[in-house]
């Protein structure tokens, strides 16, 4: 009957890996059930592991000040960061704190009931309103706090520049003569890479605000007057044309790395992307000299206009059993001290009213978005339906640049899907 | 009959050429692997100036790789082990007892072999958490083994189906029950499918990243190919540190193929004859 | 028929033995039941509800697939990337039938070294999917990338281009890459199928003074006829099930502009939505349903040879 125990085994192998498991599950969560003497203990979603330090440190200043609340960071990786949210909310077995999506990101959690109105939270409402716009339900209520504002920027290296006796751009003439000054001198102009379809996108967002006349346009499509085939977008990609000769060769073959390092070599003299590349700069090349252009001044204007986005808000699960708890590490998300020990921390843009930044780059981008901000149009608004038009879109930039498709048809495939997605809801 | 000169060069040209493009991109990662960021930049195709392994301390140091290994060492080991163990016996029920709902159990295990799993991955998602097996390795164990029990349970129903009986009747005549006759007269007969179900499983296992990817979270209890994921993250431009992963993570099976070469490749053979 | 009646006369003495007999059955049954089965099904009739990943409760039907065939962008994504399956299956039919076989008869026939270029042939599929990927990704770059640099040396300067970001390139680069890592493997099938064939019945074919092409057509090829009906739709199943290549080297996406997108990516998109967004579990498992459908039927039509194949035994 040797079998019949090797079976019987076998099964008790499987069963208590059941079991294990679950077990493991339960001392992991015990904080909430069983020992509330001690500490609440809250767990909080987001998709940003490589800020785990930065992360730690504000959990650490938040619990010297409530203590009796722990609060666990719990980052995954960004792209499977929707699937897991979702299905973590919809089990119910997941989150109390949860990083959200901006705009259509939060809208969709939200208007599913799965968050809890933020309104009353002291701090929240003195948030500027267009970046709360980011954090809204459908029904204008707000459900998170927005922690980081990003700005897509020009960033370019001073050495060159200064070699060539060249003078940052502030237009999209000064641009253009800016490139054909370097592209002459042997240096490709610009590090743009195109593998992934959104650094089309960016370099896009960044050129364009000055074409299409800034807000004006923006809100005359929020009215509904015009849309994406409107004659003054048509312009902005005129201008991608224009600028394709002073982008690297085959730049549609390149990653964004190809393209970093090609501004790091100082065979590239500027590269675009979210400031939030200051960070990988610093870690790469720290010893390079780099300047930055936050953004170009449409035609007689004094400001650029700065392309500028919230990346990310917290909310609180509706059903979590310790909203109470939450709800104050949100009220600590949406003070002055939290925006200041962010700002320093990970260098970036903090939403939060009156924060002083520490980098002398992220002052000028600060100082610049708050003179004259102008939303990343395709991204705010265009991040519904599925696929997102925002995806169509710069998907079909890359069609463009590759000659498979013409201008006219970007627009128009892009247009065609927005209005699907506003049909859909 | 002498085979011609010109047709033997022909033959050698031909295998040199495709030793040159199987061999090539593998030889191209191990010395990269020994060099300088810089020294790939500049002199691509050359060997490495010097052997130095310090790319391999600064990833190793950098990544988890000790624990990436032990965890594909785990699940692939009792995944293999599983899927051998309860297809087998599947197997075995389905050629030696003829109960009259067999080829509907034949069917239900067909439909596993026709469809691609991967497609059901959200509702596997769903349910790992609701059995609180999201981030453990015995989900990775259990959809490996569920994906490879249809392939297996038909190549030993095969099997079984060639092996005589008389064998069983003697040994049952001999008073050994059911299943005694299972694993002292069956199973040995089995090897070359065993081999080849292994084997499959095991290259399978071993180099799936999908089912890791959905399903683990935990740094510590990635798989290697997971693990490599992170690296390329981490170091998308160092491409010396790049090549050194890529390297680390494949010379476990480079090595067990370096020592079993003939079983691993003799094993797949003889069980494709039957 | 006999050994049936006998089986069950020896069981009738020990009713509980028979029972325990099930056992065998038991644990595959329930293991693949529970964790692969059941998911599928459920992935199933996903297809037929509006289900953006929260609320699964609108039952409607057949309109997933009917948006997935009649409206834009469904219906060109759709049949774009149904298009590059089939060239999937095309290209990969030549280099995993034709190349591995033209590799298993050199190796077959008097040559010396068998083992040592058997084992280098097959040293590819030893290697994760993801590592081929990145490898590759890393040798097909087109600045620093070794192919172009090998080019490059050896004077073929026009031939470097851009290999996974061209509309021309890309698609048959991953398929290349594909097939490099698994033509070592149909090998050793066709190598087996070879040793199975009588020695004899070569030599009486030489005696009668065939040439080599007349005995691969008139000998080898109907000889391994089974095995290669079996391999083309194993190739069929596979190309219609890939998914990781594209993935590791291209993205979900399949950039650039959809030149690699295969259906299962296009799957992987809805499915799980973009960092942007843009999740449809219901259109996606509608995807899923149509290549359960085109696959089902491939692998009934194999079982049908097999099972031929068995009768002629």
């Amino acid at each position: 009957m040797k079998f019949k125990k090797f079976i019987l085994f076998i099964l008790l192998v499987l069963t208590s890996g059941i079991l294990f498991a679950c077990s493991d599950k339960d001392t992991s969560s015990s904080g909430d059930s069983g020992e509330k003497v001690d500490a609440v203990e809250l767990e909080l979603y987001s998709w940003r592991p490589e800020d785990r330090e930065a992360y730690e440190k504000f959990i650490e200043a938040f619990e010297a000040e409530n203590p009796g609340i722990k609060i666990n960071f719990q980052p995954f990786e960004s792209t499977e960061y929707n699937t897991i949210l979702t299905n973590s909310l919809v089990s119910g077995s997941g989150p109390d704190i949860i990083q959200l999506r901006p705009y259509s990101g939060t809208k969709s959690i939200a208007d599913n009931g799965y968050l809890t109105q933020l309104n009353d939270v002291p701090g929240v409402m003195d948030i500027e309103d267009s970046f709360l716009e980011a954090a809204k339900g459908s029904d204008g209520q707000v459900y998170g706090v927005p922690t980081t504002l990003n700005a897509g920027v020009i960033f370019y290296n001073k050495d060159i520049f200064e070699k060539y006796g060249l003078a940052a751009p502030e237009t999209w003439d000064e641009l253009l003569e800016v490139s054909e000054e370097l592209k002459n001198n042997g240096i490709t102009p610009i590090a743009q890479a195109g593998r992934a379809a959104y650094l089309l996108s960016m370099l896009h967002g960044v050129v364009s605000p000055s074409a299409y006349g800034g807000n004006d346009y923006v809100d005359e499509i929020l009215a509904g007057s015009t849309d994406l085939t409107d004659p003054r977008m048509m312009e902005t990609l005129d201008r991608l044309e224009e600028i394709e000769q002073y982008l690297p060769k085959d730049f549609i073959a390149l990653d964004d790395n190809d393209a970093q390092a090609l501004f790091y070599a100082g065979e590239a003299a500027m590269y675009i992307n979210g400031d939030y590349r200051l960070g990988t700069f610093e870690k790469n090349a720290p010893e390079m000299n780099i300047g930055v252009v936050p953004g170009l001044k449409g035609e007689g204007q004094n400001e650029p206009y700065v392309m500028n986005w919230v990346d990310g808000s917290f909310g609180v699960v509706e059903k979590s059993e310790h909203k109470e708890e939450a709800l104050k590490f949100i009220e600590f998300m949406a003070t002055k001290e939290f925006g200041q020990l962010f700002s320093d921390e990970l260098n970036r843009l903090s939403a939060i009213n009156g924060v002083e930044p520490k980098h002398e780059l992220v002052k000028q981008i600060t100082k610049a978005s708050e003179a004259n901000t102008t939303p990343y149009l395709l991204l705010v608004y265009f991040g519904e339906g599925s696929p997102t038009t925002k995806t169509v879109f710069e998907d079909s930039l890359q069609g463009m640049f590759l000659g498979e498709i013409t201008k006219e048809q970007v627009l128009e495939d892009a247009q065609k899907n927005a209005e699907r997605a506003a049909e859909e809801k | 009959m002498k085979a011609k000169w010109y047709v033997q060069t022909l033959k050698y040209l031909v295998l040199a050429l495709f030793t040159f493009i199987f061999g090539y991109p593998i030889f191209l990662m191990i010395s990269s692997s020994f060099k300088s960021n810089i020294e790939i930049f500049t002199s691509p195709l050359s060997l490495p100036s010097t052997f130095s392994f310090e790319n391999y301390a600064e990833v190793w140091e950098a990544v988890d790789f000790s624990s990436y290994i032990w965890n594909s060492i785990i699940v692939s080991a009792a995944s293999v082990f599983i899927v051998l163990f309860v297809s087998s016996m599947a197997g075995y029920y389905l050629a030696r007892y003829k109960f009259r709902w067999n080829s509907f159990i034949l069917l239900f295990f067909m439909i596993g072999l026709m469809l691609p799993m991967r497609l059901a991955v959200i509702p596997l998602y769903m349910m790992m958490m609701n059995l609180g097996l999201l981030d453990s390795l015995f989900s990775l164990i259990f959809v490996y083994v569920a994906g490879g029990i249809p392939f297996a349970v038909f190549l030993f129903y095969g099997f079984f189906r060639t092996v005589p009986r008389a064998l069983e009747d003697s040994a049952r005549l001999d008073g050994c029950n059911d299943f005694q006759i299972y694993y002292k007269i069956v199973l040995p007969l089995m090897k070359p499918a065993i081999s080849i179900v292994a084997i499959v499983n095991l290259l399978n296992v071993w180099n799936d990243f999908f089912y890791p990817l959905i399903f683990i979270r935990t740094d510590a209890l990635k798989t290697i190919p997971l693990g490599m994921l992170t690296l390329f993250g981490e170091f998308d431009t160092q491409w010396n540190l790049l090549f050194a992963g890529l390297t680390i993570s494949s010379l476990p099976m480079l090595i067990a193929f370096l020592f079993a070469s003939r079983q691993f490749m003799d094993g797949l053979t003889e069980g494709a004859v039957k | 028929m006999s050994t049936q009646i006998k089986d069950q006369g020896y069981f009738k003495k020990r009713k509980l033995r028979k029972n325990m007999v099930h056992l065998f059955l038991l644990p595959a049954a329930v293991l693949y039941g529970v964790f692969q089965l059941f998911p599928l099904i459920s992935a199933a009739l996903n297809s037929f509800y509006s289900f953006n990943g929260f609320d699964r409760d609108q039952f409607i039907g057949l309109k997933n697939f009917i948006v997935l065939f009649t409206e834009e962008p469904y219906k060109g994504t759709f049949f774009n990337a149904f298009k590059h399956n089939w060239i999937y299956f095309f290209v990969t039919v030549f280099t995993q039938l034709v190349i591995a076989l033209l590799l298993a008869l050199i190796i077959h026939s008097k040559i010396k070294g068998k083992e040592l270029f058997k084992s280098i042939f097959f040293l590819p599929k030893l290697l994760s999917v993801i590592v081929i990927g990145f490898l590759f990704s890393l040798v097909l770059n087109p600045t620093r990338g070794a192919l172009n640099n090998l080019l490059e040396a050896i004077g073929l300067e026009e031939l470097t281009r851009p290999w996974l970001g061209s509309m021309d390139t890309a698609l048959f680069s991953v398929i290349f890459v594909d097939s490099w890592a698994s033509i070592g493997f149909s090998m050793l099938i066709f190598l087996a199928g070879l040793q199975a064939i009588e020695p004899e019945i070569f030599e009486a074919a030489k005696i009668d003074g065939a040439n080599w092409f007349t005995v691969l057509r008139k000998i080898t090829i109907p000889m391994l006829g089974p095995s290669l009906l079996v391999m083309s739709v194993l190739v069929f199943i596979g190309s219609f099930e890939t998914f990781e290549y594209v993935f590791a080297m291209q993205g979900s996406s399949g950039g650039p502009y959809y030149s690699t997108d295969v259906l299962t990516t296009f799957f992987y998109r809805l499915a799980f939505g973009t960092t942007d967004g843009g999740q449809s579990i219901g259109l996606g498992s509608a995807i899923a349903v149509i290549l359960f459908v085109i696959i089902g039927l491939a692998t009934t039509f194999m079982l049908l040879i097999f099972k031929r194949k068995d009768f002629e035994r």
